[in-house]
C-alpha cells in the first residue's frame, strides 16, 4: 500500500517508531567498536603475547658445564650424560597422557602436577633407566607432548675429596632464579650452590641452547624457528694438587677428628691442599634434591656443610708465638741472647700462666723459646711489647681480614686491641689479655686459611700474596680466557736476619723440638707446634710448616693443620705434615727422575728435544 | 500493460539506464568492498591446506550474486506482495524437501546436493519469509493496525517454518528471525501494549536466567562485586568512574527511550511491569530444576570464558586473544597464527572476523564495521524513504536482519556472545549465503530505485 494512502496518525507512528529502532540498529556497532578499541589497543599487547605462547614451544638444551683440572692436569669433575624426560603439556587436558606417565614414572607425581597445573615444560625425570624410556618410547604415539632428552649431568670424580673446594650444583631456587633472570637463566637451570661452582659460575657455565618450534592448537610441531645448539662452558684448571689433596684428607680422616689442611706455595700464594673434614659427597646433590637428605645433612653434628679452613675461626694458640717473636725482634725488645727464666708457671697479678711443661724449662733464650715452646717466655716478650705492637704486625701478616680468596663465606678472624674489646665486650684492655694474646690465646681466632699463608709469609721473608685457587680458565675452543698472575697484597720489610733467625728455630722444632713429629729425613721442614686451649672440650691441635727448606732457595709448600680438639698440636697434627711432605718430596723426585730419564731417551736415540713430546 | 507496472518505470523505455541512474551506489559499492575482502580473507584462510577450491567456488558465488542483484534491481519489488501466500508455501516446499533429499553434515540436514554445489534452503526461506510476512501484514495497513489475530496468524505460520528448521536441526537460522518478526510487528503497528510486554518477558528470562546460572557456579560473585563496589566508592579507581559513566548514560538512554516510545507510566501497566516480571522469575527457577550442574556450565561459559578455560570457555578464550593480537596494524595477511594454527575454528566461515582482527589488525576490523554501518544505515534511509509501506517493511526487516547477523557474527569472535552458528554476510565463505545476501541487496536497490515512482 502506498504511504499517500495511509493514514497521518499511522504514518507519524511508523516514523516514530523508525526513529527509535534506528539506534537499536546501530548500537550494535558502538559495541563492537568500543570491544575492538579495548581487545586490539588497550590489551593488544597483552593478547599478543598469549597468541605468541600459544604458537611457540621453547625447549632449552641445557649446555655442560666446563670440566674442572688439577694443577697437573688431572680431571676432578666433568659430565656424564643423562637421559631426562620433559613434559609439556596442552591446554587442553589429555588424561590418557598423564595417567601413562604416572604408571611409568611414579616418583615423579609432584612434577606430572606441577607440569599439568602451569602449563609450563617442565623436567619431570632426570637420569631416567633405560628400561623405563623404552617403556615410554612403546606409548610414543600416545605421550606427544613427552619429550626425552640427552642432558648433561654433573660427575666429582674423587667425591668428598673436593666437596669444600669445588662445591656443588643443583637445580636453582626460586630466589636464585630471581637474582639470575637477567643473566638468561631458566626455571629448571642447574646453579653451583657452594664452592668454586659458585664463585666461577660465570666462568664456568656454558650458553644454554634453544630449540624454538611453532606448533597448532594440538601441540603438533609445524616448524622449526630457531635451532641454537649449546656451547660448553669454559674449563678451571686449579693450582690444587690431586695427590696431596687426597693423602691430606686421608691423614685427616684417620685421627677421626675433624679439622682443616691448608696448603700454599709460598712463591704466589698459590692454594695447593684444602681440605676440610667433616665433608660430603658433592655427587649426591647432583642426583636428587632429596629434602629428608638435607635435613639429615643439616641435623649433622660435625656440620660437614661448614668449611672449616676457610669459614672456622679458632684460637691458634703456640702457632701464634712466631709471630710475638717476630715483632718482638722488629721492635728490638730482645736480642737473641735474651733470656727470660721459666718455673713451670707464671704468675701475673693474682692470675697464674702455665707452661705446658710444670717442671718448667729453666732460663731460656728465644731459640729455646720456640723450640720447646715455652709459654712463660712469649708472656714475657707479650709484657714487653704490649698489645698495640702485637696487633700492629699480626695485621700486617693478614690476620683479622679476609684473605680474599675465591670461596664464599670466607671468615676474617680476631685481632683483639683495646679499641676492639671497648667497641665489642664494652671493657677496658687488661694486661693479663696481653699476655693470653701473646700465646695465641684469649680473643684471638684465626682461619686455618690465615695461619697457613702466614706460614707461607714466614717462608718467603714477608711477602703477603693472596691466596688463589683457578691457575688458569680455557674456553672450549682452547683459548685462554684467564690467566692468574700472583698478586702481592703486601711485604713486610724487615731485616732478612731476624727471618734466618726465625727459620732456624723454627726448622729446630722439627729437628729437635715439639714438632719432631713430622721430621724425615730427606726433606728440611720449618714448623711450629700449637696447643689451643679452648673452652668447648679437648685442645685443637695445630701444626704450621713450611719445606723444603734450603740457603737458596724458597720454600715450596706451607701447611697449617688442625685437628679439632685433636689434642697436642706435636703429636695429633704434626704427623699429618710430615705424610704430606713426604708425599710431596716423592712426587717431586719422582717428576725429576722421569724427566731424566726422558732426556736419557732422548740422548739414546739421538732424537731431538724440540720435536719431541 | 500491468506487467509494465512492475518491470518498467513509468513509461521509460530504458530500462537500464533507469535502474543505474537511482540505483544507491554506496550501498553496492559497500557491498563489493565486503565480498573483496571477504574473497582476500577466505584466501588466506584455506590457501594451506584447502588450496584455491575455496576462493573459485565464492568466486562464482559472487558472479550467481552479482546476476541476481541486477536483476531484482530491474523487477520491481512489489511484484512479491499479492502472492505471500505462494512464497510461504515454497518456504514450506523447500524445508520439507531438505528434510526428505537433504545431506547430513555435522548433525544438521539443511543442505540439497545439486551435484556441483551444496545449497542451503534455510538461507533462501530467510529472505522469502520477509517477503512472504511483509505482503501479508501489508494486505491492508490500516485496518488491521490494532487486531491481534494478525499477529496470531503469524506466530502460528512461523510456528511451522521453525518447527520445520528445528527438525533439521538448525538453531542458528531460527534464531535470525527473532528481530525480524519483532521489528516486522512494531513497523506494521500491531498492538504495542502486548508486544511490549512479550518482549520485557523474555528479555527478564532470559536475564535471570542467565544470572541465576552465573550465581550458581561462583556463589559470592555478587558479595565480591558488592564489595568492590564499595571499597571503589572510597578509593580512586579508574574502572570505577568509567563504570559510574556508563551507569549514567545507561540510565539517561532508557529515560529517552520511554519518552519516545511514548510510555505512559499508570498504575496497571506497572503492576503488569511487575506481575511479567515475577512470572518470568517463577519460570526460571522452575527452570533451573531441571538443569543439570555441567548444563549449567556451558550456559555460563561465554558469560565468563575463565571459569572453564579448557572446556566451553575454549573458544571464546582463543577468538579474543586472536583479534587481541592483531593490535593496531595486524600481522598482516597470511601471517595469523591463532587462526592458522586451528586455535579458533572455522576460521573462514563463522570466525572470518577474528581472522579480520588478527591479520588486518584494528584498521581492517573497523573498515569492515563502517561499511556494514553504511550498509545499515543506507537501509534505513531506504525503509523511511519507500514509497508504499510494502517496501518499508521488506527494508526494514532486511536491514535488521542484516544488522542482527553482524552484531551476533562479531559478538561471537569478540567474546561478547555464545558460540552461534551464524556467518558474517558478504565475507564469510559460504555459497548459499552469499547469493542470497546479494539477492536481498538486490530487492533494497529495487525499492531505492521505485522510491520517486510519482
Amino acid at each position: 500500500m502506498d504511504w499517500e494512502n495511509v493514514s497521518c496518525v499511522v504514518k507519524n507512528d511508523f516514523y516514530k517508531i523508525l526513529n527509535v529502532l534506528r539506534y537499536f540498529f546501530i548500537i550494535p556497532f558502538i559495541i563492537t567498536f568500543i570491544f575492538l578499541v579495548y581487545l586490539q589497543i588497550f590489551r593488544g599487547g597483552y593478547y599478543y603475547n598469549i597468541a605468541e605462547q600459544n604458537r611457540l614451544r621453547m625447549y632449552i638444551i641445557n649446555a655442560p658445564r666446563g670440566n674442572v683440572y688439577d694443577v697437573n692436569g688431572e680431571l676432578l669433575a666433568d659430565n656424564i650424560p643423562s637421559l631426562d624426560v620433559f613434559y609439556y603439556p596442552t591446554r587442553i587436558f589429555n588424561r590418557e597422557e598423564a595417567e601413562i606417565l604416572l604408571s611409568i614414572l611414579p616418583n615423579s607425581k609432584e612434577k606430572i602436577f606441577y607440569a599439568l597445573r602451569s602449563n609450563r615444560i617442565t623436567q619431570i625425570a632426570e637420569d631416567v633407566d633405560r628400561f623405563e624410556i623404552f617403556r615410554l618410547l612403546s606409548f610414543n604415539h600416545r605421550i606427544s607432548n613427552v619429550f626425552i632428552t640427552v642432558g648433561y649431568k654433573r660427575r666429582y670424580i674423587y667425591n668428598e675429596n673436593f666437596y669444600h673446594l669445588i662445591g656443588y650444583v643443583g637445580e636453582i631456587t626460586h630466589d636464585e632464579y630471581l637474582q639470575y633472570k637477567l643473566k638468561g637463566y631458566h626455571y629448571n637451570d642447574i646453579v653451583g650452590k657452594f664452592g668454586i661452582e659458585k664463585g666461577y659460575e660465570d666462568y664456568i657455565r656454558g650458553i644454554n641452547g634453544s630449540l624454538v618450534m611453532e606448533v597448532d592448537a594440538k601441540g603438533n610441531p609445524v616448524k622449526i624457528l630457531k635451532n641454537l645448539s649449546p656451547q660448553p662452558g669454559n674449563s678451571l684448571y686449579l693450582t690444587i694438587d690431586k695427590d696431596l689433596q687426597i693423602a691430606a684428607r686421608e691423614a685427616l680422616k684417620r685421627t677421626g677428628k675433624n679439622g682443616a689442611i691448608v696448603g700454599i706455595d709460598p712463591r704466589d700464594g698459590a692454594v695447593r691442599i684444602l681440605v676440610s673434614y667433616k665433608d660430603l659427597d658433592p655427587n649426591i646433590f647432583v642426583s636428587i634434591s632429596d629434602l629428608n637428605l638435607r635435613k639429615e645433612i643439616l641435623k649433622d653434628k660435625d656440620i660437614p656443610m661448614f668449611n672449616r679452613a676457610v669459614q672456622g675461626q679458632f684460637p691458634p694458640g703456640s702457632t701464634f708465638k712466631i709471630l710475638t717473636a717476630i715483632a718482638a725482634l722488629c721492635e728490638q725488645k730482645i736480642h737473641l741472647d735474651t733470656k727470660f727464666y721459666c718455673s713451670g708457671s707464671f704468675k701475673f697479678g693474682e692470675k697464674i700462666f702455665k707452661c705446658w711443661e710444670k717442671k718448667g724449662h729453666g732460663y731460656v733464650d728465644l731459640y729455646d723459646g720456640i723450640r720447646l715452646s715455652c709459654n712463660v717466655y712469649f708472656i714475657n716478650l707479650g709484657l714487653k711489647l704490649g698489645i698495640d705492637s702485637i696487633e700492629k704486625y699480626a695485621k700486617k701478616f693478614g690476620f683479622g681480614q679476609i684473605t680474599e680468596i675465591d670461596l664464599p663465606f670466607e671468615a676474617g678472624g680476631v685481632v683483639p686491641s683495646k679499641k676492639w674489646k671497648k667497641e665489642k665486650l664494652k671493657a677496658e684492655w687488661f694486661e693479663g689479655d696481653t699476655v693470653s694474646v701473646s700465646i695465641g690465646q684469649g680473643y684471638v681466632t684465626v682461619t686455618p686459611l690465615q695461619l697457613a699463608l702466614f706460614a707461607a709469609t714466614v717462608a718467603n721473608k714477608g711477602k703477603v700474596f693472596k691466596p688463589y685457587i683457578v691457575e688458569k680458565i680455557i674456553s672450549p675452543s682452547g683459548v685462554e680466557i684467564y690467566k692468574h698472575t700472583p698478586i702481592l697484597k703486601s711485604e713486610i720489610n724487615i731485616d732478612s736476619s731476624i727471618w734466618e733467625i726465625i727459620h732456624r728455630c723454627m726448622n729446630a722444632v722439627v729437628e729437635s723440638g715439639t714438632g719432631y713429629a713430622a721430621y724425615f729425613s730427606g726433606c728440611s721442614l720449618a714448623g711450629k707446634t700449637g696447643t689451643a686451649q679452648n673452652p668447648h672440650g679437648k685442645d685443637h691441635a695445630w701444626f704450621i710448616c713450611f719445606g723444603p727448606c734450603s740457603k737458596d732457595q724458597i720454600p715450596e709448600l706451607a701447611l697449617a693443620i688442625l685437628v679439632e680438639h685433636g689434642g697436642k698440636g706435636g703429636a695429633v697434627a704434626a704427623p699429618i705434615a710430615k705424610e704430606i711432605f713426604q708425599l710431596y718430596c716423592k712426587k717431586k723426585f719422582n717428576i725429576i727422575s722421569l724427566e731424566k730419564k726422558k732426556n736419557y731417551y732422548f740422548e739414546q736415540n739421538n732424537l731431538n728435544l724440540e720435536y719431541g713430546d | 500493460m500491468e506487467i509494465n507496472k512492475y518491470l518498467f518505470l513509468e513509461k521509460e523505455t530504458n530500462i537500464i539506464k533507469k535502474v543505474l541512474k537511482n540505483t544507491n551506489w554506496r550501498l553496492i559499492i559497500c557491498v563489493i568492498l565486503l565480498t573483496i575482502i571477504g574473497l582476500i580473507m577466505i584466501f588466506s584462510a584455506t590457501f594451506y591446506g584447502g588450496g584455491i577450491s575455496y576462493i573459485l567456488k565464492q568466486l562464482l558465488a559472487f558472479c550467481i550474486g552479482m546476476i541476481f542483484l541486477f536483476l531484482l534491481s530491474v523487477i520491481s519489488y512489489q511484484i512479491f506482495q499479492p502472492y505471500y501466500i505462494h512464497i510461504y508455501f515454497i518456504c514450506i516446499l523447500l524445508l520439507v524437501l531438505v528434510l526428505l533429499i537433504g545431506v547430513n553434515y555435522r548433525n544438521t540436514k539443511a543442505w540439497i546436493d545439486f551435484g556441483i554445489f551444496l545449497f542451503q534452503p534455510s538461507e533462501l526461506v530467510r529472505i522469502l519469509i520477509i517477503l512472504s510476512f511483509s505482503g501479508y501484514l501489508d494486505n491492508d495497513f490500516i485496518k488491521n493496525s490494532k487486531k491481534t489475530s494478525k499477529f496470531l496468524v503469524i506466530l502460528f505460520s512461523f510456528g511451522i517454518i521453525a518447527t520445520l528448521l528445528m527438525l533439521q536441526p538448525d538453531f542458528s537460522a531460527l534464531v535470525v528471525y527473532l528481530p525480524i518478526l519483532v521489528v516486522l510487528f512494531y513497523l506494521s503497528g500491531i498492538n504495542r501494549k502486548f508486544l511490549n510486554y512479550l518482549l520485557l518477558f523474555s528479555m527478564t528470562t532470559i536475564v535471570l536466567f542467565l544470572l541465576k546460572s552465573y550465581m550458581i557456579l561462583n556463589k559470592d560473585s555478587l558479595a565480591k562485586f558488592f564489595r568492590w563496589f564499595l571499597f571503589s566508592l572510597i578509593g580512586f579507581n579508574m574502572y570505577y568512574i568509567i563504570f559510574l559513566i556508563g551507569i549514567g548514560f545507561f540510565i539517561i538512554f532508557i529515560w529517552w527511550l520511554l519518552k519516545k516510545l511514548l510510555f505512559r507510566v499508570s498504575i496497571v501497566s506497572l503492576f503488569l511491569t511487575i506481575f511479567v516480571i515475577y512470572s518470568s522469575y517463577t519460570i526460571v527457577v522452575i527452570t533451573h530444576k531441571f538443569i543439570k550442574p555441567y548444563q549449567n556450565r556451558r550456559i555460563i561459559a561465554f558469560l565468563n570464558p575463565y571459569l572453564d578455560p579448557t572446556g566451553g570457555g575454549y573458544q571464546v578464550i582463543q577468538t579474543r586473544i586472536a583479534i587481541g593480537s592483531g593490535r593496531i596494524l595486524g600481522k598482516g595477511i597470511f601471517n595469523s597464527t591463532q587462526a592458522k594454527l586451528g586455535f579458533v575454528p572455522e576460521k573462514h566461515t563463522d570466525f572470518i572476523f577474528s581472522l579480520i582482527g588478527e591479520e588486518l589488525g584494528f584498521i581492517g576490523s573497523v573498515v569492515v564495521l563502517f561499511l556494514y554501518l553504511i550498509i545499515i544505515l543506507e537501509g534505513i534511509k531506504i525503509t523511511s524513504s519507500s514509497i508504499d509501506t510494502y517496501g518499508s517493511l521488506v527494508a526494514g526487516s532486511i536491514t535488521v536482519m542484516f544488522s542482527f547477523y553482524f552484531f551476533v557474527n562479531t559478538g561471537m569472535c569478540l567474546g561478547i556472545f555464545p558460540v552461534v552458528g551464524l556467518p558474517l554476510p558478504f565475507v564469510s565463505y559460504g555459497g548459499s549465503n552469499l547469493v542470497v545476501s546479494y539477492i536481498a541487496i538486490g530487492i533494497l536497490n529495487s525499492i531505492n530505485i521505485r522510491r520517486f515512482l510519482y
